[in-house]
């Protein structure tokens, strides 16, 4: 193996999935920061003359493995990002009203995003030390699933949705109630007193008063 | 597809960088605020490799303070 390699795969894996974790959480994770320690620091080992050159290979073979873990893990803060973004919205049934998708599309996707997302942690589990690429393309397909339904979600719908749950829902209804109940008291008329009768009679009737 | 969320999102293309550095300071021109560092999803990634707990350290501040102290 040659450090071109490495620094083929930080371009073409490494580079596009931290840009989208910049983008989601404009933080950079610590995480970054020691991985990109640990591998110039096998990377320098590689380019040690001191070093016999199976030493050096072990150190670019390392190098590697840390880019790959890291490339890995972004992957996975990506999927997470993602999901704290999107679930509030997927998960009930007037927040799927945001997505500029039918609702079985958005549950489907939703539910696939899920899934996927664990069958891609199964998978890595399963190959630990071996298939490193294969794992990277399982995170990556996931998150196009989540892409999709993030890149959906409208959020001038989420604002007006968030106001219309805001103003339905118990509270705003027993204020309603009180609000009419003090309107009828204050402008009696025969279906207030039609109601008061009813509900003197229901009272009767259950024992309340004789 | 990587890169599709910052391309979405800032209208560039994430393939267009080199390092970390570059789209660090891309999108601090952009949103006009520093990237900063923070331990993120702990459960979910670990610090492997590392022993010793990390303390923020601010090298210019304490090198000033020897001098002075």
């Amino acid at each position: 193996m040659t450090p071109e390699i490495i620094f083929d795969f930080y371009r073409e894996h490494f580079i596009p999935v931290y840009s989208d974790f910049v983008a989601l959480a404009l933080i950079k994770p610590e995480q970054v920061l020691i991985e990109e320690s640990n591998i110039l620091s096998h990377i320098a080992q590689f380019f040690n003359g001191n070093l016999t050159q199976d030493l050096q290979h072990d150190n670019i073979e390392k190098a590697k493995n840390h880019l790959t873990r890291v490339t890995i893990d972004l992957n996975k803060l990506v999927w997470a990002e993602v999901r704290g973004k999107v679930a509030p919205f997927a998960r009930r049934a007037k927040g799927r009203l945001c997505f500029n998708l039918a609702e079985d599309e958005v549950i489907g996707l939703y539910a696939d995003f899920l899934k996927k997302g664990r069958e891609a942690r199964r998978f890595e589990m399963a190959h630990i030390g071996n298939d490193h690429l294969n794992t990277i393309k399982y995170y990556e397909a996931v998150n196009t699933i989540g892409f999709m339904l993030l890149d959906s979600l409208d959020y001038f719908k989420t604002s007006k949705v968030q106001r219309w749950i805001k103003s339905s829902g118990l509270k705003p209804f027993l204020l309603g109630v009180l609000a009419s109940g003090l309107a009828m008291a204050v402008f009696p008329s025969n279906i207030h007193k039609w109601f008061v009768k009813l509900w003197g009679n229901l009272l009767k009737y259950l024992g309340f008063t004789s | 597809m990587p890169g599709r969320i910052f391309q979405k999102r800032f209208a560039k293309d994430p393939h267009s960088f080199n390092t970390t550095e570059e789209i660090d300071n891309f999108v601090k021109k952009k949103t006009g605020k520093k990237i900063k560092v923070k331990i993120v999803h702990p459960s979910i990634v670990t610090r492997r490799g590392f022993v010793f707990k990390i303390k923020k350290l601010n090298a210019g501040k304490r090198f000033n303070k020897a001098l002075t102290g």
